[in-house]
């Protein structure tokens, strides 16, 4: 059904077919994009999905994403191997076999160790999607606590351009975990550090250039990449991306309303001073596109006062998505459960609480607090320095305050904002946080559940939740394909979730597109895990 | 000094302006308690107001918040979590106002501390005085003030026995007030520098007094008028500071109101619910120049070659 309803939204944007769309292509020029905020270019350490977007037709790795809207977008295609991996050993080993001829955007050539040194890279640099290696790829946990010199899980042959991977355990996801850009090969002769400014060499449709930390970088065309011409995959048509950083979403969508900026990256918050102006002034450019994330409050369940489950139902009581969706401007689609609409695995229950649209009951909440003899406790929430998500901190704080918390407010930079909060030595109590999937199976959202994923210093769980009947369940879906009865199970993980109060989801995003007038928005691809598809891209024919 | 100063008419203008701020800014309470009926930090989001086909939403359902009203509720509007914009502006007020008045004093007080005691002492004391001034005084304030600022907002800070929470507004009050120390102690080291030198200090020498003595019963009366006119000078500036602070996230930490984060949190608004901005910014103004206008009268009236210029 989600598949039907975005086919059917984004019908009239075209869906991405290179060879069918080679009459229309319009070839070079520069463009250039507004972006929020973005962390370390090096793909081995940055994981926000601003990065991917950036790093997507930069680093490619062995597997990657189909360059579509709506769900063709998620489906696996080949990267820089040939073919899908061959799945052995009852889903436990995955062997791929590298293309041949490929180099990367210095002139080296593409080896097949090179994976395995992408790999171990991530792992030394603790890369933000690390606890998806830990947990799957054998031996990558030792490597990374220092206790072994290499992965033990994979082998490769630099002579035959075979890998073979072997896991801990199946897992039906690997496949899509092969698709971040964080696992996009760099050579084997790259520092073991991270780099903020001089970054690895990738073999991808551009090259990053002229990064000024926190404030702009250059995609310029890489000459190399068309003549490898892997299936699928885009060289692109602009032949230079000049992004650049406005803190201020009001001035960056002014700007791109008035055409000094071709693109609004979709990760701004749209003003809602500026909605009606677009709705008349820019609509054939601007549209708001549903999204496959969940707009979540994590409870920290290790400390007090989450640790209990009646703060954590109080608090969710009290809520009113109602008021978030307001603050968000309409871009939200207010829910209860962990996974979004008509993703699979979704609840298909009522919300354990009450519906979303009903009046938050803030006396019920109050009395569970009292009862549970936490009025007082102190609480900090924390969110990022940026429009909408101060607002939305402030109304959490409001709603703490009103059932008998003593709560404060920690506002930091969106650029550090979500490797801080999953720091776990801080001991963050509660906070705001989003996540968009990365592949369409519940095991992309869960992970942020998953105990496995807590590391020392970073744990993308930022509940720090261990509990036995998630964890169970995890172990036990993790690596199985999404049958009928697979589905039944998450739904009932997911509605145990919802019960639990792990998290108070305040509900799924949608997200703005909005573009000047120079680029030919027809022809752009809005992809549901990297988003806006920069290779797809082109200036308007004049 | 009264009687020139109750002469001066610009001087009491201002004064008069100031007072105005002030005693809105005190009277936050009673608005919000029998006025406007809500607090400076509750979300009325999803509340309506009116009845029947003037029923309004505080918060439309695309995020415009609710203009002026010219009424009881929502007098000047409703920011973007649904909050009364007069409330908030007023207490915004007793925030920036009393961050200005003890971030004056904190300044005033270590900068006669430090000032009379470099320019009396002299010698290894004055050097290593007057360097950390050089020092601050070489960083520009404002940096000066957003990097202490940064740091202590996420964590506060403990001196001793006494523990500053963050979100207090005594932070950003003891941050502005440590930066500003060098525009008021260098000054007053100078006419220290003066003062030591003259008949009567020689004099309480001779009669055995202890310098400790000497400076506070001798020394600093005689700078003290120098502080008088200082005293509105730090004040005005030290408001503006926090604003600018507030402004930037690192004063006045929301969702407690000062006139810098409405400003800041209204931005964005401004083009539907320009109150949200106009109103801070237009107090911000009156306060500062009803302090400035009255500390330059002041000075005015302690300036001995000085004249009432007649009307």
């Amino acid at each position: 059904m989600w598949s039907l309803c975005m086919a059917v939204a984004l019908l009239p944007l075209g869906v991405a077919d290179a060879k069918g769309k080679a009459a229309h292509d319009m070839q070079g020029g520069t463009a250039t994009v507004v972006l929020p905020s973005f962390e370390s270019l090096d793909p081995q350490v940055g994981f926000s999905t601003i990065n991917g977007e950036a790093e997507w037709n930069v680093y490619t790795p062995l597997l990657t994403v189909a360059h579509a809207n709506g769900v063709a977008g998620t489906q696996v295609i080949p990267g820089l191997a040939i073919g899908l991996p061959k799945v052995t050993n009852r889903g436990k080993t995955y062997t791929l076999k590298l293309r041949k001829g490929l180099r990367f955007s210095n002139g080296q050539a593409v080896k097949a160790s090179d994976f395995a040194f992408t790999v171990e890279r991530a792992l030394k640099l603790n890369w933000g999607g690390d606890s998806f290696l830990i947990s799957d790829i054998k031996g990558a946990l030792a490597y990374q606590s220092g206790k072994a010199s290499s992965v033990s899980g994979i082998t490769t042959n630099n002579a035959t351009g075979r890998i073979t991977i072997r896991l801990i355990q199946a897992d039906s996801a690997f496949a899509d975990i092969l698709t971040f850009t964080g696992l996009g090969l760099v050579p084997s002769t790259t520092p073991m550090t991270a780099e903020s400014t001089k970054l690895p060499a990738g073999v991808g449709a551009y090259v990053i250039k002229n990064v000024v930390p926190n404030q702009s970088f250059t995609l310029v065309k890489n000459p190399r990449f068309a003549r490898f011409d892997l299936p699928g995959i885009p060289v692109g048509h602009l032949n230079e991306i000049q992004a650049s950083v406005d803190t201020n979403p009001l001035t960056a969508e002014q700007d791109v309303l008035n055409n000094r900026i071709d693109v609004l990256d979709p990760n701004f918050a749209i003003s809602p001073s500026l909605i009606s102006t677009l709705q008349t002034q820019a609509s054939g450019r601007y549209r708001s596109v549903p999204t496959e994330g969940v707009q979540y409050i994590f409870f920290n369940t290790k400390i007090a006062p989450f640790n209990h489950k009646s703060a954590r139902v109080a608090v969710t009581e009290a809520f009113d998505r109602g008021a978030i969706t307001r603050i968000e401007a309409g871009f939200l689609r207010p829910g209860c459960f962990v996974l979004p609409e008509e993703f699979p695995g979704r609840s298909t229950q009522p919300c354990p609480y009450g519906k979303v649209s009903a009046a938050p009951q803030v006396a019920k909440a109050r009395a569970l607090i009292q009862a549970a003899h936490l009025t007082g406790s102190p609480v900090t929430v924390w969110t990022q320095a940026a429009s909408p998500y101060d607002a939305m901190g402030a109304y959490y704080v409001s709603v703490l305050d009103g059932i008998g918390f003593k709560a404060t407010l920690k506002t930091i930079s969106p650029a550090i904002y979500y490797p801080t909060t999953a720091n776990p030595t801080l001991n963050i109590q509660t906070g705001l946080a989003a996540y968009y999937a990365d592949y369409p199976d519940p095991t992309t959202f869960y992970h942020l559940l998953d105990a496995r994923s807590i590391t020392p210093t970073f744990s993308p769980n930022r509940d720090q939740l261990d509990d036995p009947k998630v964890q169970a369940t995890l172990m036990r879906l993790g690596g199985q394909s999404l049958t009928p009865s697979v589905i039944a199970q998450w739904q009932k993980l997911d509605e145990y979730v919802a019960k639990q109060a792990y998290w108070l989801v305040m509900g799924y995003p949608k997200d703005p597109e909005l573009f000047s007038n120079r680029i030919d928005v027809k022809e752009t691809i809005f992809n549901q895990k990297y988003l806006s598809d920069w290779s797809s891209w082109q200036l308007v024919r004049r | 000094m009264l009687k020139r100063i109750l002469k001066d008419r610009l001087a009491l203008s201002c004064g008069l302006i100031f007072l105005i701020v002030a005693v809105l800014s005190l009277s936050a309470p009673l608005v919000a308690q029998y006025v406007a009926h809500t607090g400076p930090n509750d979300e009325h989001i999803t509340a309506t107001i009116g009845s029947g086909v003037h029923r309004r939403y505080v918060v439309s359902l695309v995020g415009v918040p609710i203009g002026p009203t010219w009424g009881p509720r929502f007098f000047l509007g409703a920011d973007s979590n649904g909050r009364d914009i007069l409330v908030r502006l007023l207490y915004g007020g007793r925030a920036s106002l009393a961050v200005g008045f003890i971030a004056a004093a904190i300044t005033l007080t270590l900068a006669t501390i430090l000032g009379v005691a470099a320019g009396f002492y002299r010698g290894w004391l004055d050097a290593v005085i007057v360097r950390i001034l050089d020092l601050m005084w070489a960083y520009p304030v404002i940096l000066l003030a957003i990097a202490i600022g940064t740091v202590l907002a996420v964590s506060g800070i403990t001196i001793g026995p006494i523990t500053i929470r963050a979100g207090s507004l005594l932070l950003p009050a003891i941050i502005i007030g440590i930066v500003h120390i060098p525009y008021v102690a260098k000054p007053v080291r100078g006419q220290v520098l003066v003062i030591r030198k003259r008949e009567f200090i020689d004099a309480t020498r001779v009669l055995g007094m202890s310098p400790r003595r000497i400076m506070i019963r001798e020394v600093v009366p005689n700078v003290a008028t120098s502080l008088a006119v200082f005293a509105p000078l730090m004040v005005a500036n030290s408001i503006l500071l926090e604003a600018g602070l507030s402004f930037l996230g690192v004063g006045v930490l929301p969702p407690n109101p000062s006139w810098g984060n409405m400003i800041g949190q209204g931005i964005s608004l401004i083009s539907v619910a320009p109150t949200g901005v106009l109103a801070p910014g237009l107090m911000l103004v009156a306060a500062v120049i009803g302090v400035n206008g009255f500390g330059e009268g002041v000075r005015r009236a302690l300036d001995p070659h000085g004249r009432i210029r007649p009307r």
